[in-house]
C-alpha cells in the first residue's frame, strides 16, 4: 500500500447531480419485538461516497446494518438500493441485489472451517467463473492488502482478533463489490494498523469507486475516512445529525453529537 | 494513609437496621429512610414499596433521610430500583432531597440512563396502567400465565420446525435437480466423523445389547427345554430393532450434537449471516452435507451393529449349551430378505431424521454460549423422540404389508 497522509484534507465529494442515490433509507424502524432500538430513520448514501454511522455503544448500529443487507425485515419502512426496493423484494431478487455487496461483520464472522484462503476464495467461486489459479491470485493480493500475506492457510481459531477483522474485510473486498459495509473495521486494531485500514478505505473507493458505509465510534476513523458521517441519536431514536464530520463538530445545533465528536479519547 | 472506613456513614453510630416509610404529605410522596443500610443484612424492595400507594398516587416524591445510620452501596441500588419504578409509574422523585453524597453516588449509575428510557419506550401508558404492569410483573407468574407462555412459545417453535422443513426439501429438490450449492467433499469428512469414528462404541453397545438379549431369553428359553432358540431370538431382534435402535441413539448423542453446536455458534459468531448475505442458502451449504452423510452412514453402522450384537447372542448362545453348530442352523432360518433389510430401510428414514434435528436446533439456536449447550441437549432429545416415534410407525407400516 502506497504511503499517504492519513490526515489528507478533506475534498468534499464532487456533489455529482444525482438523479437516483445509491442507497435509500425511507421511514425505517426497527425493533427487536416490541422493543423499538430506533425509529424513523431517514437519509439517502451516494454513489462512491465514504459514508459513516456513529453513535454510543448500544444506540443499533450493527442493527442497522443488517437492515441494510437484508438479514432484518424493518418494523416499518423500507431500504432502496439504486431506486429499487430492496425490502419489498422478494428473496431471490435480494440474493441478485447483494451480488454487489461486501459485508464485514463486527464479530468478523470467518467461517471456521475454512482457511483464510478459502474464506476469501469462497464469494468468488460461488460468483465467478474464474478458474482456481485467478482465484488463488486474487485472493492472495486480498490478503496482502490487509497485511495477511503469508497467513492464506491460516485457520481463523488461529489468528488473533485484530487478523480476523482484517482477513474478514479481504473477504468483504473479494468480489469488487458496489457497495462495501464495514462494522467497526478499526475496533481492537493497534493505532497504526488502525490508520492502514483508513488509508486502505480511502483507496478502495478512490480506485474501484464503492460506495462504502462505515459504522465506527471512533473519532480517528470517522474524522480521516469520512464524506459524511450519521449519527444516531440514542436518547431520542432517531438521527441525531447528518453531515461532514467537522461540520457536525463545529455547528451542530445537537450538542450530543457536538459533544461525540469533540470528545477527546 | 489510613485505610477508608469500610461504611461511608453519614450519620452517627448504630440507629437499628435499614426501615422505610412512606406517606403522604399534600400530593407529594414522602419516603423516610432510616436506620443502618447494609449490603449483609439485605435491603427492602422499591416496588414493594411504591405498591402500598394509592392509586390515586401521588406525582412526587421526596426523601426524608433525617434518621439515616451508616449505608454502603445497598441505599443506591435501592433507590436505583426505586427510580426506576417511579419513573414507570409517572412519578417524579426529587433527588434534591437526598443527602449529598448520597446523589452523588446515584449519578455516577444516572451517567447512563439507557435502561430508564428503554422501559419509558415499551410502556407508553397511563401512570396508573404502567404502575398496574410493574405490579404484574411483581406477581410471580401463575400457572396459567405460564402454561400460555409456553403454548405461545411451543406453537412459534412448530412454525420454525415447519418452514426449515420447507428450506431442507427445497434444498433436496435442488440437489436431485442439480442445482444444490453442495460441498460434496465436506460429506467425506461427515462421513468419517459420524461413521467411523464412531465404530469402537457402536461395536460395544451393540455386542453388550445382543449379549443381554441373550440372557434375557436364556432364561425364559430354559424353562421349556428350548435353549437352542437364543441364538436366532437375538438375531431377529437385533436385525429388526436393536441394531438400528442402537445405532440411531449414538448417532443421537454423537452426532446430531455435534451438528447442532457446530451450526449454533456458527449462528452466534454471524457466519450464517454472512453465507446469507453472499447469497448461497445456508441449508444447502451446510444441512445437506451433513444429512447425505449420515443417510450413507446409519444404514452401515446398522449392518455393522446387527453383527456385532449377533456375535454376543452367539457367545451367551454356546456357552449355555448350545453347540456353535445348532445355533448357526438356526439363525440360518430367521435370514430371511425382509429380516435383514427392515432395519436397513429404517436406518434410511431414521438418518434423515437425526441429521435433520441436529441441524435444525443448530440453526434456530440463540445467540449465546448457553443457547448452543441447550440446542445440542435439545437436538439428542428431538432426535431420540423422532427415532422412537418413527420406529412405532414402520413396525405398523410393516405389519400391514406383512413385510416380515
Ligand atoms: N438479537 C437481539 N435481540 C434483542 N435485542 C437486540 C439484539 N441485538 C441487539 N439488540 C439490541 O439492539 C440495540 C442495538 O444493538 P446494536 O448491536 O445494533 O448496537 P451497536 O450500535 O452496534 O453497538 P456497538 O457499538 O456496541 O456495536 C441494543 O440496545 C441491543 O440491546
Ligand atoms: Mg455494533
Amino acid at each position: 500500500m502506497p504511503p499517504s497522509d492519513v490526515h489528507h484534507e478533506h475534498t468534499p465529494v464532487v456533489p455529482i447531480i444525482e438523479p437516483v442515490p445509491h442507497i435509500s433509507v425511507r421511514g425505517l424502524t426497527m425493533a427487536y419485538g416490541d422493543n423499538i432500538v430506533m425509529r424513523d430513520l431517514d437519509f439517502e448514501i451516494r454513489r462512491g461516497e465514504i459514508f459513516v454511522i456513529m453513535g454510543g455503544s448500544g444506540c443499533g448500529k450493527s442493527t442497522l446494518l443488517r437492515h441494510l443487507v437484508g438479514l432484518q425485515q424493518p418494523a416499518a419502512g423500507a431500504v432502496f438500493f439504486n431506486g429499487e426496493n430492496f425490502t419489498a423484494a422478494t428473496e431471490a431478487r435480494r440474493d441478485v441485489m447483494r451480488h454487489d455487496f461486501g459485508v464485514m461483520y463486527q464479530s468478523g464472522a470467518l467461517w471456521t472451517s475454512l482457511t483464510l484462503a478459502e474464506n476469501v476464495a469462497l464469494p468468488l467461486r460461488e460468483h465467478t467463473q474464474l478458474s482456481t489459479r485467478e482465484i488463488d491470485e486474487i485472493v492472495r493480493y486480498k490478503l496482502a492488502l490487509v497485511g495477511l500475506a503469508g497467513f492464506e492457510e491460516y485457520y481463523p481459531a488461529q489468528i488473533s482478533g485484530g487478523m480476523t477483522k482484517r482477513a474478514s474485510l479481504a473477504r468483504s473486498m473479494a468480489l469488487d463489490p458496489d457497495v462495501l459495509f464495514l462494522d467497526e473495521p478499526g475496533a481492537g486494531l493497534d493505532p497504526v494498523t488502525s490508520r492502514l485500514l483508513d488509508n486502505l478505505i480511502l483507496q478502495i473507493r478512490d480506485s474501484l469507486g464503492a460506495t462504502i458505509v462505515v459504522v465506527t465510534h471512533e473519532l480517528q476513523n470517522i474524522f480521516a475516512v469520512a464524506d459524511r458521517a450519521l449519527f444516531l441519536d440514542i436518547a431520542t431514536r432517531t438521527i441525531g445529525a447528518l453531515g461532514h464530520p467537522v461540520e457536525l463538530r463545529d455547528n451542530s445545533p445537537n450538542p450530543r453529537v457536538r459533544h461525540f465528536l469533540s470528545r477527546s479519547d | 494513609m489510613s485505610r477508608p472506613p469500610k461504611k461511608s456513614g453519614a450519620g452517627t453510630g448504630q440507629v437499628g437496621d435499614a426501615r422505610l416509610d412512606i406517606a403522604e404529605n399534600s400530593g407529594a410522596a414522602v419516603v423516610r429512610i432510616s436506620g443502618d443500610w447494609s449490603i449483609h443484612a439485605g435491603f427492602p424492595s422499591a416496588a414493594a414499596l411504591l405498591e402500598k400507594l394509592p392509586n390515586a398516587a401521588p406525582n412526587s416524591l421526596v426523601f426524608d433521610c433525617a434518621a439515616l445510620g451508616n449505608y454502603d452501596s445497598s441505599l443506591p441500588s435501592f433507590l436505583l430500583s426505586l427510580l426506576r419504578h417511579s419513573e414507570t409509574c409517572g412519578i417524579v422523585p426529587d433527588t434534591g432531597t437526598l443527602p449529598p453524597r448520597v446523589s452523588r453516588l446515584l449519578a455516577l449509575s444516572a451517567a447512563r440512563p439507557k435502561s430508564v428510557s428503554a422501559a419509558v419506550e415499551r410502556i407508553a401508558a397511563t401512570p396508573a396502567a404502567a404502575r398496574a404492569a410493574v405490579r404484574q410483573r411483581l406477581v410471580s407468574a401463575s400457572v396459567f400465565e405460564r402454561i400460555g407462555v409456553w403454548s405461545i412459545s411451543s406453537v412459534r417453535s412448530w412454525d420454525k420446525a415447519l418452514d426449515f422443513i420447507g428450506q431442507t426439501t427445497r434444498a433436496l429438490f435442488n440437489l436431485f435437480r442439480g442445482r444444490a450449492r453442495t460441498r460434496f467433499r465436506e460429506c467425506w469428512f461427515f462421513i468419517q466423523a459420524s461413521g467411523a469414528d464412531a465404530l469402537p462404541i457402536v461395536s460395544l453397545i451393540s455386542f453388550l445389547t445382543g449379549l443381554i438379549l441373550a440372557y434375557v431369553g436364556y432364561l425364559q428359553m430354559q424353562q421349556v427345554g428350548a435353549t437352542v432358540y437364543v441364538a436366532p431370538m437375538v438375531s431377529l431382534a437385533m436385525m429388526r430393532e436393536m441394531g438400528v435402535l442402537m445405532a440411531s441413539v449414538i448417532l443421537c448423542g454423537r452426532t446430531a450434537t455435534a451438528y447442532a453446536a457446530q451450526l449454533g455458534s456458527m449462528q452466534v459468531s454471524e457466519e450464517i449471516a454472512a453465507l446469507r448475505v453472499l447469497g448461497v442458502p445456508p441449508v444447502e451449504y451446510l444441512v445437506l452435507p451433513r444429512l447425505i452423510a449420515l443417510v450413507f452412514t446409519l444404514p452401515v453402522l446398522t449392518l455393522y451393529a446387527d453383527f456385532c450384537g449377533i456375535l454376543g447372542g452367539l457367545l451367551v448362545g454356546s456357552s449355555m449349551g448350545v453347540t456353535l453348530d445348532q445355533s448357526l442352523n438356526m439363525m440360518e432360518r430367521v435370514m430371511t430378505v425382509p429380516n435383514v433389510t427392515s432395519g436397513v430401510i429404517k436406518s434410511v428414514f431414521f438418518a434423515v431424521l437425526i441429521a435433520w434435528a441436529g441441524c435444525f436446533r443448530g440453526m434456530v439456536c440463540g445467540k449465546s454460549a448457553q443457547a448452543v449447550g441447550n440446542a445440542a441437549t435439545s437436538a439428542a432429545v428431538l432426535g431420540i423422540t423422532l427415532v422412537i416415534i418413527a420406529d412405532a410407525v414402520f413396525a405398523v407400516l410393516f405389519n400391514a404389508i406383512n413385510f416380515f
